[in-house]
């Protein structure tokens, strides 16, 4: 791959050089500066957050940059580079001819380190008057002391090419891949639901690929352009298999019949933390150009069709954008956006295995033995939003501008199937801006969000006390099952506000060339009212002040602070889990 | 079961960078960062379950052994990381300069997250020569 990387490096130039027909050439210039030398490391104590991206630990590495210019007249060809260890490393390359050809070649190399997630905190047993029970969730880390890090290399391609001057067509390509390599901790959740987790160490080996082709053209005064896209995602690493325990009580070990009749698998060793392997093509049309004596348009309109080819799940999305913008007056303008997004995903089937199959006392009723359901896709929505700005030279120095939108979402086949769960949100917001000449600039703005029906977690609650009947509902064995669990939640839940207050003020004072004070504060404040028996809101404030001075030639300084101050009010829930 | 309760976090961040300049051939930089954050669980107070633990028909007892006490203590987190760097370079004529800068961090980690303690401290140095042709 870096084998590409340097070949595209030499290309580029020369691609660039024999293109099209430049202007006359004046005597080219060329700058160079290399830098070289080495660098030393060294950590105390934990070194995974203090070190996140960076790997050296008590060694002297080598290091360099490299700089090249090439001038002349319409051409230009630069290349920067930094080698700083044999995971962390840059280079690009850009250049331009004339108006002809551009392009640009690079790539991006890093390592980050991850820590551990101990587990240490999933430690739980239940209490049966003053012995201990049998419920209890427990964990296991398999690989103590794992150095987790993962090695990310980035390298891409752009290129755009002027095929005639006359109705100004031109062609653009780009690439982009992105490869991580190393090794990443995944846990395994095994028994019955959460009972026992297992840490063990993956192998990381994924690849993105992106590549975009395009053309775009002239019409009197209307550009039209097409663009092409391709997505893909996989996973090379190998599978990470992990232990299911063997269903059992976790007490005294005994009813392994009755306890495994309830799990989809048990005692077995199965492959888990699989990564999707998807891909996407999509396909957009942009037309834009003059509306009227003073107005400008630009739409455009886009379909994208996506696939997990390991599940074999499809997505669909359609998407349009129009915006107008208009000169009303010498000194009001109206900018409007209207966008349009239309999703649709495949519902997958999930086929579970007869509750308590087989076993004595099984109510054969299939409400309460046959748990197979259609999940359907919470991607499903159809999404529009439209708003409209003025905005409003009131003077020479002050200007003021109105912002109203609405936006629509409505959710098919939710929170059940046939269902239609529609939020709406309108918005205001008032801007002033003053400025004078590079002295002050000042800025104040407010907006309002009034929402109704945010999105909500149905049921996503378990009781509260004080519910009047506590039981599960569902008729069936007498033991308490897993399933009747669910039962119990009733309460929808969400953190979404229905009235957001957001306040943003900033000044920028610039006594001279040499001084500039920059000071200013956001908030937010909001809540929802639409809540029975929650209280969510949520408050924030961000206060900043920078200072940046040249005092003389010989010395300059850079200074600031930043506070923020952020609360939340929500549920807290304990999951009681009981079998 | 539920309560409400408020989760709050408080983020400070100072820093400082100068450069000085005292003759053509030599260039002095500084820079330092503070940076502070911390988030918590306010109070935490569950219903009173009391009541209803002797009424509850399957299993009579067992709720009253619940305790909340250490819950708002499951989220603490308190990082403090300071960041201290000197740079020099040293022109010894119009095409060549010597840089040296050498930096040091240190984080302290006063609470813990999943990963356990995360203290620690990372020193740098790193020389060179530049050349521009």
């Amino acid at each position: 791959m870096k084998r590409n990387i340097i070949i595209a490096l030499f290309l580029l130039p020369a691609i660039l050089i024999c293109t099209g027909n430049g202007p006359a050439k004046a005597a080219p210039t060329h700058d160079y500066s290399f830098w070289l030398g080495s660098h030393y490391t060294s950590f105390e104590d934990y070194n995974k957050k203090v070190g996140e991206y960076n790997l050296g630990n008590d060694e002297l590495l080598p290091e360099f940059k490299g700089f090249y210019l090439y001038r002349s007249d319409g051409s230009l060809f630069r290349i920067d580079g930094h080698y700083y260890d044999n995971k962390n490393a840059e280079v690009t390359a850009r250049g331009i001819r004339g108006d002809r050809a551009g392009g640009e070649v690079y790539y991006r190399s890093l390592v980050r380190q991850e820590g551990q997630d101990l587990l240490e905190n999933i430690n739980a047993r239940e209490r049966t008057g003053t012995t201990q029970g049998g419920k209890m969730l427990t964990h296991a880390v398999n690989d103590p002391g794992a150095d987790y890090n993962t090695h990310r290399q980035e390298f891409g391609t752009k290129f755009e090419y002027l095929l005639s001057r006359k109705n100004n067509i031109k062609i653009m390509a780009a690439h982009r891949s992105i490869l991580k390599k190393g090794e990443e901790q995944k846990i395994l959740s095994t028994h019955c639901f959460s009972c026992h987790l297992e840490s063990n160490t993956a192998k990381v080996d994924r690849q993105t690929h992106q590549f975009q082709a395009g053309i775009q053209g002239d019409i009197d005064n209307y550009t039209l352009g097409y663009e092409f896209g391709f997505r893909s995602f996989d996973s090379k690493a190998d599978e990470l298999y992990g232990t299911y325990d063997e269903a059992k009580h976790p007490a005294n070990g005994g009813n392994i019949a009755e306890f495994s009749s309830r799990l989809s698998y048990d005692d077995t060793t199965l492959v888990y933390g699989v990564y999707p392997e998807t891909e996407k093509m999509s396909h957009k049309v942009r037309f834009k150009g003059d509306l009227g004596k003073n107005g400008r348009f630009s739409s455009s309109l886009g379909y994208s069709r996506a696939k997990n080819k390991r599940s074999d799940l499809e997505s669909d999305a359609w998407v349009g954008a129009l915006n107008y913008s208009v000169l009303l007056s010498e000194r009001v303008r109206l900018i409007t956006t209207a966008t349009g997004t239309r999703l649709t995903a495949d519902d997958p089937f999930i086929d579970v295995p007869t509750y308590r199959d087989g076993m004595a006392g099984t109510n054969t009723s299939a409400a309460i033995s046959d748990f197979d359901f259609t999940r359907y896709s919470g991607l499903d929505r159809a999404d529009a939003r439209i708003s409209a700005e003025l905005i409003m030279r009131l003077n020479k120095a002050t200007t003021f501008s109105v912002l109203t939108g609405f936006n629509h979402i409505d959710r098919y086949d939710y929170p059940l199937p046939e269902y239609h769960y529609k939020t709406n949100q309108f918005y205001g917001q008032v801007k002033f801006r003053f400025r004078s000449g590079i002295k002050y600039n000042n800025m104040v703005k407010y907006r309002l969000e009034l929402t109704s029906d945010p999105w909500r977690s149905f049921r996503g609650l378990f009781e509260s006390p004080g519910r009047e009947v506590l039981m599960p509902d569902v008729i069936g064995p007498t033991l308490f099952s897993y399933y009747q669990r669910e039962k119990l939640r009733y309460q929808a839940v969400t953190n979404q506000p229905t009235k957001a207050h957001l306040f943003e003020f900033s000044s920028t004072y610039k006594p001279d060339l040499r001084h500039t004070v920059m000071l200013g504060v956001k908030g937010k404040y909001d809540k929802n009212d639409d809540l029975d028996s929650l209280d969510v809101k949520h408050y924030s404030v961000q206060p900043y002040l920078n200072l940046v001075a040249s005092p003389s030639p010989k010395w300059s300084f850079v200074a600031g602070y930043t506070y923020g101050y952020f609360k939340s009010r929500g549920p807290v829930s304990i999951a009681l889990f009981d079998g | 079961m539920y309560t409400m309760a408020d989760y709050s976090s408080n983020v400070y961040n100072v820093y400082f960078t100068t450069n000085f300049r005292p003759a053509p051939k030599i260039q002095f930089s500084t820079t330092f960062a503070y940076n502070k954050s911390d988030a918590r669980i306010l109070a935490v107070n569950m219903p009173d379950i009391s009541a209803r633990v002797a009424a509850d028909p399957v299993f009579p007892g067992e709720l009253e052994y619940f305790n909340f006490e250490h819950m708002t203590e499951y989220s603490d987190l308190d990082y403090e990381y300071i960041q201290v760097g000197l740079g020099m370079a040293y022109r010894f004529g119009p095409k060549m300069q010597l840089t040296a800068d050498a930096d040091f961090a240190r984080l302290n980690d006063s609470k813990g997250y999943v990963f356990g303690i995360e203290s620690g401290s990372l020193f740098f140095i790193r020389t060179g020569i530049q050349y521009d042709f």
